[in-house]
């Protein structure tokens, strides 16, 4: 029963765990608060259903079944399942809350003598301590997962290999000095459980020594080096066991010898309680410890100092006897001596990683601004994206094209709502497709003035006019009709549930745009979504959430793709998963495709380009984008015999015009003059082809015929104006005197 | 036929425009420096790929190099020739192996790709490896294609490579037996001078 129990409270805290982008203003940031408090309500709910039944533990290792039913409850739900399934924790909480009748039962009938003797139950004054203690545990807890985390794909699969060897651990814990710590005398349990908490502060330091060496990328490599791995290795399940194990493996022990010491029913309680009400106010407290002028203001070593300060005096404050105070002393010490300066937190697996100029703690996250290409900043919260700056920047601008499209301004100023962060690209291009007022708003709100002010430093002009928005603002301006376009862009990596919008005025359009290299295709979407390709390097999926009806190059998603489990995707290294997802996405819009009439040969682009996509391998990290893409003929074939069967529309343009741009880059020739010379016919000769058309009659020396490809066109694109010089040259050379 | 020198400053600006701007920093070469410092030139098929492990090398570290075979015609003889040029870096599988930033790029070295490769005898290119090492590593391989008229074109690299800009294979061809003449030509009056001198 406690096995089945456990196993009911993993499905239930993993859903609440998961549970996120319910609200609009959560798409581009969680609200961590909302997060932990959900998770440290249902641990004190467990904890209270302990605390009914304190029969149930009876004996040295009655948490023992409970732990191991959790931790294969957690290992199921997070490795078993695909990545972004969604939240299970209502049929789990339903469950549990039917059971707990029977367990109850069951439990007062476990041992009919029992009843005849009294309980030697703690009392408030003993589990209070217990409760402090928890909370020290569960701060330093979340403080030192903080980095770990972050270094780390944020999709569930990672956090589940590391709360599942975090329960391991644990567990193993438990048992082992379960037998050790049982034969000792009862009523010594709650000193030793003190004793055990002044350890704490050790134990943190312990951790956080071993957490800081993972930071910096020599530590890193150091450490995975000994068992034969590769930083390049982070996102894979033997990486994460081993950096969870490094970082929190000390804590594990610390948790499973507090559980089985608290193993009565109100000392459990109090210890999980305890523990959720940590893991709830960390997010509010690394805000309250960040100066928002410091530079670098990195709050989780402060944090798990804090929490293992707080385990240290409660014991000694309770039980001041000599061991306590002893073992309070030297986690003092030991925590002092041990903890790490700020610094930011890079990803292990970016091998020439940028330092952050700034890097700020907020309740939503790590935000840092890192310096990028052509002097536009780009902003990072946890390391994804917040900005469309430097790679991302053709991408952004054409969703932010997308989103506006046709749009009719109502208002006498046209106003747009972001729900993200403004940067100058952003601003100059809402400008451009007519609006005058700008609003931002996002739960990481507080931390953009100060980003505004570094990222429209050296061009104020560029700044659209507009306020600074809460939540609750911005949601009653929308509702009041304030905008005409409210938009979400798209964040890396990030799957978020969208939500349901209604009491919305027609007139406002809004649309939320979600990163195509991350787990879309499983996700819940609408009956008809926007594809927007920035070539092939990038592909985001658009959906309107509300806002009337237009005329667009909508797409039909099929049924959820049957993308792999969290388990496989921790077998591959994490490069290797954004195409692998792009293509799921394509496969998946065309079996939607193929149930509309004559939509078969885009279905068929579709397919043919997730073929392509599919094939990517892992290139030379000294090469560029377009070098280290794949192309071969057979691809070339495939995608050029759907176009000319019929498909077309603006992401099959966008798609092989980009497939132009990486041809000429590759300087394939002969694959340019043989797919993409037949399409530009086809197609009534547009720009992008005739150009990629021009590239390659130059490289064949060939200006004549490069310098017909350039007529006609009355562009300020610099390639043409490079394209006709070069040509012209070309001819001058090949007519002078000793030319052929 | 315009001389190929006539053109090159022209298609200089194409590849300004087109090259992609390469970080690796080798060792900059004039044709006629890269036909006097090497023992060959062949225009061939890349047919096979292969990757060498040296585990633990005298070196102290593991080392890999990519062995191309190119099946064609050598340059300079005008004679069928099959041979295998060697270059540091590569992969045996999904996870051993080194990325180097002076390889050819995975685009180069293709199996299936008509190339020029430029080669030198080399007793220990590291860790021990001897074999005929692609000279300058990507600096000594050339990607040729057919033109619209069937006529070969060897893709140049820019300034500061052996070949600099595109021009036609025979064309090449021409200069490098020029190149190579001279360089006979050079040996055998020091040769004829040590003799006398002696």
């Amino acid at each position: 029963m406690l096995f089945l129990l456990g196993f009911l409270s993993a499905w239930l805290l993993w859903g609440l765990g998961w549970s996120e982008g319910s609200h609009l203003f959560e798409l581009p940031a969680d609200n961590p608060l909302r997060t932990h408090t959900l998770v440290a309500a249902a641990l004190a709910v467990i904890g209270l259903a302990m605390a009914v039944v304190p029969r149930m533990f009876a004996g040295p290792r009655g948490a023992l079944p409970w732990m191991c039913g959790l931790t294969l409850g957690i290992a199921a739900c997070g490795l078993l399942q695909p990545i972004s399934a969604d939240s299970a924790s209502g049929p789990g909480a339903w469950i549990l809350l039917a059971i707990l009748p029977l367990l109850i039962f069951k439990g007062r009938n476990q041992d009919p003598d029992a009843r005849e003797r009294s309980d030697p139950l703690p009392t408030l004054g003993e589990s209070l301590p217990v409760a402090l203690g928890g909370i020290g545990l569960g701060l330093a807890l979340t403080a030192i997962a903080t980095p770990i985390t972050r270094m780390l794909p944020p999709d569930g699969a990672d956090q589940a290999i590391m709360v599942v060897t975090f329960l391991g651990l644990t567990t193993l814990s438990l048992w082992l000095l379960g037998s050790w710590l049982g034969k000792q005398e009862e009523e010594r349990e709650a000193s030793r459980l003190l004793i055990c908490l002044c350890l704490g502060g050790l134990v943190c330091a312990l951790s956080l020594r071993s957490t800081a060496s993972l930071t910096r990328p020599s530590g890193l490599r150091e450490v995975v080096g000994l068992v034969g791995l590769d930083v390049a290795d982070a996102g894979t399940w033997a990486f994460d066991l081993l950096i969870t194990v490094v970082a929190l493996g000390p804590l594990a022990l610390l948790s499973g010898s507090l559980l089985h010491l608290a193993h009565q029913g109100r000392m459990f309680l109090a210890l999980l309680a305890g523990t959720g009400v940590g893991i709830a106010i960390e997010p509010l407290i690394s805000e309250a410890f960040t100066s928002p002028d410091a530079a670098f203001a990195s709050s989780w070593p402060t944090i798990a100092v804090a929490g293992g300060i707080c385990m240290a005096l409660v014991g000694a404050i309770w039980r001041p006897q000599n061991l306590t105070i002893l073992a309070a002393i030297s986690g003092g010490l030991a925590l002092w001596w041990f903890a790490p300066g700020p610094a930011p937190v890079l990803k292990a697996w970016v091998r020439f990683a940028t330092q952050p100029e700034w890097v700020v703690e907020h309740s939503v996250g790590e935000i840092a601004l890192t310096p990028g290409h052509e002097g536009n900043p780009r902003v990072t919260l946890d390391q994804r994206a917040l900005t469309g700056a430097s790679v991302r920047a053709g991408i952004d601008a054409k969703i932010l094209a997308r989103s506006a499209k046709d749009l009719s301004f109502a208002a006498e100023i046209p106003s747009a709502l972001l729900v993200g962060q403004l940067d100058l690209p952003r601003s100059l291009g809402l400008i451009d497709l007519g609006f005058d007022h700008a609003d931002r708003t996002a739960f990481f709100h507080a931390a953009m003035p100060r980003l505004e002010k570094e990222l429209f430093e050296q061009a104020p002009a560029g700044r659209i006019s507009g306020e600074i928005l809460t939540p609750g603002s911005a949601w009653k301006r929308m509702q009041d009709g304030a905008y005409d376009l409210v938009l979400v862009p798209a964040i890396p990596e990030r799957t978020p549930t969208l939500p349901l919008l209604t009491d919305l005025p027609p007139r406002t359009r809004v649309m939320a745009w979600l990163d195509g290299g991350a787990a879309v295709a499983r996700m819940r979407l609408p009956k008809r979504i926007l594809l927007v390709a920035d070539g092939v390097f990038d592909l985001c999926v658009g959906v309107q959430l509300a806002g009337a009806d237009r005329d667009e190059d909508w797409f039909t998603p099929g049924p959820a793709a049957q993308e792999p489990i969290a388990l496989q995707r921790l077998s591959k290294r994490p490069a290797a998963w954004p195409n692998l997802y792009r293509a799921l996405l394509l496969e998946r819009c065309a079996a939607g495709e193929e149930a509309i009439d004559d939509a078969q040969p885009r279905a068929d682009f579709l397919r043919a380009l997730a073929t392509m996509l599919r094939a990517q391998k892992p290139s030379n990290p000294f090469e560029s984008r377009a070098e280290a893409f794949e192309i071969n003929n057979n691809h070339m074939a495939e995608l050029a015999a759907t176009v000319h069967a019929g498909a077309s529309g603006r992401f099959v343009e966008e798609t092989v015009f980009g497939i132009a741009r990486v041809l000429v880059e590759k300087r394939r020739v002969e694959a340019i003059q043989d797919y993409l010379g037949p399409i530009s016919t086809a197609w009534g000769r547009p720009l992008e082809l005739e150009l990629a058309l021009a590239a390659a009659d130059i490289e064949s020396l060939d200006a004549q015929s490069a310098l017909k490809h350039l007529q006609g066109f009355v562009t300020s694109d610099p390639r043409l104006e490079s394209l006709q010089e070069a040509a012209e040259a070309l001819l001058g050379a090949q007519e002078g005197p000793d030319g052929d | 036929m315009k001389p190929a020198y006539k053109i090159l400053p022209y298609a200089a600006l194409l590849l300004l425009a087109l090259t992609p701007l390469l970080t690796a920093q080798i060792l900059r070469l004039t044709l006629e420096q890269m036909v006097e410092r090497t023992d060959g030139a062949v225009h061939g098929t890349i047919t096979a790929s292969h990757v060498t492990h040296l585990p633990e090398t005298k070196d102290g570290v593991d080392m890999f190099f990519t062995t191309l075979t190119i099946e064609g015609e050598n340059l300079i003889s005008g004679q069928s020739q099959t041979i295998a040029v060697s270059f540091p870096g590569g992969f045996v599988d999904e996870h051993t192996g080194v990325w180097n930033s002076e390889a050819p790029s995975t685009d180069d070295q293709r199996i299936g790709n008509r190339v020029v490769a430029f080669w030198k005898v080399c007793d220990d290119l590291g860790g021990g490896f001897s074999g005929n090492a692609l000279y300058t590593s990507h600096g000594g391989l050339f990607r040729t294609f057919e033109d619209k008229r069937g006529r070969a074109i060897v893709l140049g690299r820019g300034k500061g490579y052996a070949v600099e800009l595109n021009q036609r294979l025979p064309v090449l061809r021409k200069s490098i037996k020029g190149l190579d003449r001279a360089k006979q030509e050079r040996k055998t009056e020091k040769r004829k001078n040590n003799n006398r001198n002696f």
